[in-house]
């Protein structure tokens, strides 16, 4: 029986990265589930206090972490954002909404990734 | 085929894992360690031989630029990192390869293969090399080993005495000594390590290299004799 990842991800993105390895694709799902509620936090932190790099620095650092989970757009979305705060070409005011934005997509992702893990966690008997 | 002795400097948890993974995953190479910051990488470059790093570039603290500005002479290194802007900087550093997260299998492969072939060119130069490092005021110092005179012990640290200058490092002098053992160097006293080509007087319990008078302990004098080139 074969796998098939669900729709509301990028199916041929996620088959594409791991090549049919779902132990690996798995081991990530979790260890996303388990660390972006953190990163959620530590960038609303980010947020309250107007620390615009201390957000560029979140994006940054989390931004491949959705390709790898088969939400290549969300990548795109804080590529996007981060360089513009790189670049000043928007203020801490005008970010907000996008980050906040980011921050909704991030949920979003979180809720598909938590049901994705346990159908491949029931698939790999784990 | 030798396996890259390899070590990881990411801060991400997942690009981290997924890094482990590829390693694991190709024989050519033998993870040792990983870290999420340039500072505890440098420190356990020190004291360990490594052949490859691969290495985010914008990390907590120092950056992973900053170490490669620091360390003249690290080992091959890969640059895994989410912009493609410091592609630039791989290729001013002369990194093996630049790898953009997330990392595809492929890349990584690809990486991994030209890492091999450089190691295989240079594994002669690699053999025994005339230099040492050491990190001091938390930058790595090159130094020459026919410059060392001593290596004394103070404290938890080694002072390293040098033609041109001391270098205080973290150290144990057990590990100073297992280090320098292929090279001309004896241990006279537990705070003594000395560079037998520098010596130029030895009395009953003491020598001297340069200025310095340096003491030999009763239970190292035969050994330090016995390595002696005694007519």
């Amino acid at each position: 029986m074969k796998f098939s990842f669900s729709t509301p991800l990028e199916t041929e993105v996620l088959d594409h990265f791991y090549e049919g390895d779902l132990e690996h694709a798995l081991e990530m799902f979790e260890l996303f589930v388990s660390q972006i509620p953190l990163v959620i936090e530590a960038l609303k932190v980010e947020m309250n206090t107007k620390n615009l790099e201390g957000c560029r620095m979140i994006l940054h650092r989390i931004k491949p972490n959705f390709t790898m989970v088969g939400n290549t757009p969300l990548t795109n979305h804080c590529t996007k954002i981060e360089g513009q705060i790189k670049t000043g070409q928007i203020d801490f005011d005008t970010a907000l909404p996008e980050i906040s934005s980011i921050v909704e997509e991030m949920a979003e992702t979180l809720k598909h990734l938590e049901k994705e893990t346990t159908n491949l966690q029931q698939f790999l008997n784990k | 085929m030798n396996t890259l002795r390899s070590i990881i400097i990411e801060d991400d948890p997942l690009a981290l894992k997924h890094l482990e993974v590829l390693c694991k995953k190709d024989d050519r190479v033998e993870l040792i360690a990983s870290f999420g910051n340039s500072e505890d990488a440098v420190d356990f470059l020190t004291s360990n031989d490594i052949d490859l790093i691969f290495l985010d570039v914008e990390l907590p603290g120092n950056s992973g630029l900053d170490l490669l500005e620091n360390s003249p002479a690290l080992p091959q290194v890969i640059f895994a990192t989410a912009n493609k802007e410091y592609a630039f900087d791989a290729f001013q550093f002369e990194a093996t390869d630049f790898l953009k997260k997330p990392v595809k299998n492929g890349a990584f492969e690809s990486a991994v293969a030209k890492a091999v072939r450089r190691a295989s060119e240079t594994s002669v130069v690699r053999d025994k090399p005339n230099y040492i490092f050491v990190k001091s005021d938390g930058r790595l110092v090159k130094i020459m080993i026919s410059d060392i005179l001593f290596i004394e012990n103070v404290g938890d640290y080694v002072k390293v005495v040098t033609n041109t200058g001391n270098y205080i490092t973290y150290n144990t002098m057990r590990a100073v000594d297992e280090k320098l053992s292929s090279y001309d160097f004896y241990m006279v006293h537990r705070s003594f390590i000395v560079n037998l080509g520098k010596v130029v007087d030895i009395e009953d319990n003491s020598l001297v290299i340069g200025k310095a008078v340096i003491p030999i302990s009763r239970s190292n004098r035969q050994g330090l004799m016995d390595r002696l080139n005694l007519l």
